[in-house]
């Protein structure tokens, strides 16, 4: 079965290349090149769909929310608090405790943020290629 | 000499040099007009679709980022332009009876072509193709005479893989039957007369 496929294969390789290509008229250039030379080609610069100012923006903001969140939460949790105290942040005498909700909310959030950044750029730079 | 790149020629042309097109134009003008004429069959018709791909690639030659090749790219154009030209037209729609293929007829059939002169032998193939859909015509031309990997025809006619794959082995036998039955009767006449 392989070996007939193998042959049928070649055999119309074969016949593709002998076949050859076909051969436009002797104008076919002029034609093209007098109608693009009326047209000016642009290189498109590609600007990132956030600017680096709108990542510290974002960036900033998420800091403040979490530090606002974490020092100023009244404490309620459905899962209890992870107490990071212990681990890194006792020498310096500072409390530090996030709310397991939170930890899980923003586990979540950031998941679905990195797909959707992906899934974008995928898709932007598909319709700009064309 | 080092012999100038796709992407050389379209830095400068991106860069202002309209005449640096003129040398894109002249490599693919021939394989560009051969895919539009092999969806069209008519040749007057495939060189204006062939001019109109030109045009639109060089106006759409800013966005080129490179990501896939410029003749990738080029002959997707050429492919789109042809369908649109087509999609005015009525379509015909051609179907060929696919049977087995036998081994030792593979062989018969490579000798009966041997007996065809140069150009005749293409005129036979030509018609022989023309005998195919539209699509399975252009797959054969880039898959066997561009030689072109499975997966840069899928990105060209805009189909999966698998389909791509699919389509190819049943053009293959399709236009071995078709070949079969125009150049059997020249064989049996040439094996008469020895």
């Amino acid at each position: 079965m392989e070996a007939k496929d193998e042959k049928l294969n070649a055999f119309t390789k074969e016949i593709i290349q002998d076949a050859g290509l076909q051969v436009p008229s002797e104008d076919f250039l002029k034609h093209v090149m007098a109608e693009v030379s009326k047209e000016k080609v642009t290189k498109k610069v590609y600007k990132p769909l956030i600017s680096k100012v709108g990542w510290m923006l974002i960036g900033s903001l998420f800091v403040v929310f979490t530090y606002v969140l974490t020092r100023f939460s009244l404490g309620f949790s459905f899962f209890g608090n992870w107490n990071l105290t212990s681990l890194w942040v006792e020498k310096y005498k500072i409390t530090f405790s996030i709310p397991t909700t939170y930890a899980y909310s923003f586990a979540f959030l950031l998941v679905f943020v990195i797909i959707q950044v992906y899934l974008f750029s995928k898709r932007f730079s598909k319709s700009l290629d064309r | 000499m080092i012999p100038k790149t796709d992407l050389d020629y379209i830095e400068q042309i991106q860069a202002g040099n309209v005449h640096a097109y003129a040398m894109l134009v002249s490599r693919y003008k021939n394989m560009v007009f051969t895919l539009a004429f092999r969806l069209i069959k008519n040749k007057e018709d495939a060189e204006e679709v062939a001019q109109d791909s030109f045009i639109k690639a060089y106006r759409a030659l800013g966005s080129f980022k490179g990501s896939s090749k410029f003749s990738t790219w080029l002959y997707r154009i050429v492919y789109n332009t042809s369908l649109d030209y087509l999609k005015k037209r009525t379509r015909v729609v051609l179907s060929t009876h696919i049977d087995e293929v036998n081994e030792a007829d593979i062989g018969k059939m490579q000798d009966a072509m041997s007996y065809l002169e140069a150009e005749e032998k293409k005129q036979t193939i030509e018609k022989a193709l023309a005998k195919l859909p539209e699509d399975e015509r252009v797959l054969l031309t880039l898959f066997y005479f561009e030689e072109l990997s499975l997966k840069e025809v899928a990105e060209i006619v805009g189909v999966s893989y698998e389909n791509v794959k699919i389509k190819l082995h049943r053009s293959r036998k399709k236009l071995y039957h078709i070949l079969k039955n125009v150049v059997e009767p020249i064989y049996l006449n040439h094996g008469s007369k020895r």
